[in-house]
């Protein structure tokens, strides 16, 4: 192999070593920082989410604090226990009628006395739970599934002049959580956000999933639940740096919030594979740009073994001519080098040879 | 900075594309020598084909990865460039006389493939059929022109085989070229059209364009560089036999050994202009061979500047 050739695959072999080392270098620093920005990501979609469920369910619960205002209806509640008066009773009705007809999240409205025996209801949800006595503050009783989605129950005591007369309950639409979850802004083809909740020894889901797994209806057993819908209830709002299996068994990183109020768990999560893909892309880069610069290297090799060879091929057409009778040439003897000193040491020994024909010949 | 980096993947794609070149036809070379294999078949398979493969590649590579308009703007392109560029450029050096032998007979069969390649671009895609057709004419020009019809310009592949010094001779060193080359090829024409690519997208032209010029351009550097550097030791009259060689491998070889592999579209834009200039180039070149005129500096000027307008007018 000539000098050129082995000095170019040389400096490419050694850039290319000395590129893909730093290449690997970069890669996993980079897919490091790829996947921390992912992680922060997903933690401020689930803050975000988190603040846009709190923010819906507060709007409940102001709903409910102004029905138990309403002064008329006080007084119409307090003065019906007392007397009994029918007409009282119409004016609760027809109030809590109008009240529903008006406010499009309430879904039922029933009013107790004191021990939690019903006087008067409007609606038409079908949600059923076990009583629960008013106190003096907004309770939240739950959140329930029906036909019609998620809906939320809370009740609250009706006090006038400082005094406990009564009790609203209030069945209020949560389809809310579907907008929220709805919005797959920032996550991708395969991100999604849910919410899930604890009843009993199941872990439900209250939203639709993003993607549909045969024989999957969105709750779990708790104790063999899969990570993601655990992960909000036993480490409350940690981003795990770890990768967690979901629901359909994929690979995911995933950040949680837990709602205090509602008992709600928030998952954002994102698969790795499609998180994968931007270091893919990047590994890739990598890899062109080190080969591309390695061309500099092959260029490189290729002018110094040309600048190192063509002495050495000087000399060689020398011999070659010398060879074919020429007489009296002589190599051409530049810089200190080892080259000039094998074409000194050859110019020598011409010499020597010459001197020794010569005198052979005398 | 994406530009720069395209930038940097399109020339370092030409790098590995001309090493890669070098090295598949050393290798090869060198194990024909080493097997005694006859200077005919090296110069039909080795010589001939090896001295195409960057483009071979890029055309086919860009073919495959779903840019057909680079694999056809490169056939176009750097037959355009051969003309006007490759032969404009060294005249301005010294001036070249047409009137070696066989040279009419191959500048006409230029224009009659060049011509049967328009027709194909008329009735796209250029499909496995055309393919077929192309591959055919090819070797049959070429065993033709082995048995001294002198159809096709070649590289004398005595003259190749005796360059000796560079020459694997080494069983291993032999491998390791063919490997290397084999290599390096597809390594260089996936870094020239990903750079095409991001370079049309950065500057908001289309792949073909990319294909017309910088990737036309970057294939027919080493046809420039044999056709200057013959022009410094006033041996111009080389450029016109390179010229009309490669003119006519890039058409029956690159488009059809690419169109066997996948079938290709014709962007439309071809055939409102690029495809009519390369004919014209190809026609003007005929015309002054068979007139056996000789090509000075102010026609040079006259192909230089046709080429840069071309490409003023493409952009």
């Amino acid at each position: 192999m000539d000098i050129r050739t082995r000095l170019s695959l040389t400096l490419v072999f050694v850039s290319l070593l000395s590129m893909m080392l730093l290449g690997t270098f970069a890669y996993y620093t980079s897919s490091n920082l790829l996947q921390e920005i992912s992680l922060r990501q997903l933690d401020a979609l689930a803050e975000s989410k988190r603040r846009d469920l709190n923010k819906s369910y507060e709007g409940l619960e102001a709903n409910l604090g102004l029905v138990r205002e309403i002064k008329p209806l006080s007084y119409a509640i307090r003065d019906y226990l007392e007397n009994g008066d029918p007409q009282k009773l119409r004016t609760i009705e027809d109030t809590i009628e109008g009240i529903t007809v008006a406010v499009k999240e309430i879904d039922k409205l029933t009013i107790f006395n004191v021990e939690g025996k019903e006087i008067a209801s409007f609606g038409r949800s079908t949600v059923t739970h076990p009583k629960v006595p008013v106190d003096g503050g907004v309770t939240y009783l739950g959140t329930f599934l029906s036909q019609e989605g998620p809906r939320v129950v809370m009740n609250a005591g009706v006090h006038l002049d400082g005094e406990l007369v009564g009790g609203i309950e209030l069945i209020m639409d949560a389809s809310y959580v579907l907008d929220v979850t709805d919005d797959y802004t920032g996550l991708g083809e395969s991100g999604e956000a849910f919410v899930v909740m604890s009843v009993g020894e199941k872990l439900v889901v209250l939203n639709p999933l993003r993607h549909e797994v045969e024989g999957f209806f969105g709750e779990q057993v708790r104790e063999f639940a899969s990570s993601d819908f655990k992960a909000v209830f036993s480490s409350v709002e940690v981003v795990p740096t770890e990768a967690q299996k979901d629901y359909r068994g994929e690979w995911v990183w995933l950040a949680t919030r837990y709602l205090e109020k509602t008992g709600w768990g928030v998952v954002v999560k994102v698969d790795v594979s499609e998180e994968g893909k931007r270091a893919l892309v990047l590994r890739e880069s990598l890899f062109d740009i080190a080969v591309a610069l390695s061309a500099f290297a092959i260029i490189g090799g290729a002018f110094l073994g040309f600048y190192l060879a063509k002495p050495i091929q000087g000399l060689a057409v020398m011999v070659e001519r010398m060879r074919h009778g020429e007489g009296g040439l002589r190599a051409e003897i530049k810089g200190d080098d080892e080259i000039a000193y094998l074409a000194k040491s050859l110019n020598e020994f011409l010499d020597h040879v010459e001197k020794e024909q010569r005198d052979k010949n005398a | 900075m994406p530009e720069f980096l395209d930038f940097l993947k399109v020339f370092g794609g030409f790098v590995y594309l001309l090493m890669g070149g070098e090295l598949l036809v050393r290798g090869a070379l060198g194990l024909s020598k080493e097997r005694n294999i006859s200077p005919v078949v090296v110069g039909m398979t080795v010589v001939a084909m090896g001295t195409s493969a960057p483009e071979l590649m890029v055309s086919t590579f860009s073919a495959l990865s779903g840019y057909p308009g680079i694999a056809i703007g490169n056939v176009i392109g750097s037959n355009i460039a051969n003309v006007l560029l490759v032969i404009g450029l060294p005249v301005m050096i010294y001036p070249i006389s047409c009137g070696q032998d066989g040279l009419s007979r191959q500048t006409s069969l230029m224009v009659a493939v060049s011509l049967m390649f328009v027709v194909m671009c008329v009735f796209e895609p250029i499909t496995f059929p055309e393919g077929v057709l192309l591959v055919t004419l090819l070797v049959i020009f070429l065993i033709m022109a082995t048995r001294g019809a002198e159809l096709i310009p070649m590289d004398d592949p005595e003259e190749e085989m005796d360059r000796g010094l560079g020459l694997p001779t080494y069983p291993s060193t032999i491998t390791l070229f063919i490997v290397l080359g084999v290599i390096a090829l597809p390594l260089g024409a996936n870094l020239v059209v990903e750079g095409g690519v991001g370079l049309a997208s950065s500057w908001g032209v289309s792949e073909a364009v990319i294909g017309l010029s910088i990737i036309a351009l970057g294939t027919s550097l080493p046809e420039l560089s044999t056709t200057v550097i013959a022009a410094l030791h006033k041996s111009s009259d080389v450029a016109i036999g390179n010229v009309v060689g490669s003119n006519i491998f890039n058409i029956l070889a690159i488009l059809g050994i690419t169109s066997l592999l996948t079938d290709i579209p014709v962007d439309p834009s071809f055939l409102r202009f690029d495809l009519w200039i390369m004919l014209s180039c190809a026609i003007l070149l005929w015309v002054i061979v068979i007139t056996k005129g000789t090509i000075g500096r102010l026609t040079g000027g006259f192909f230089l500047a046709g080429y840069f307008s071309y490409l003023a007018i493409i952009f």
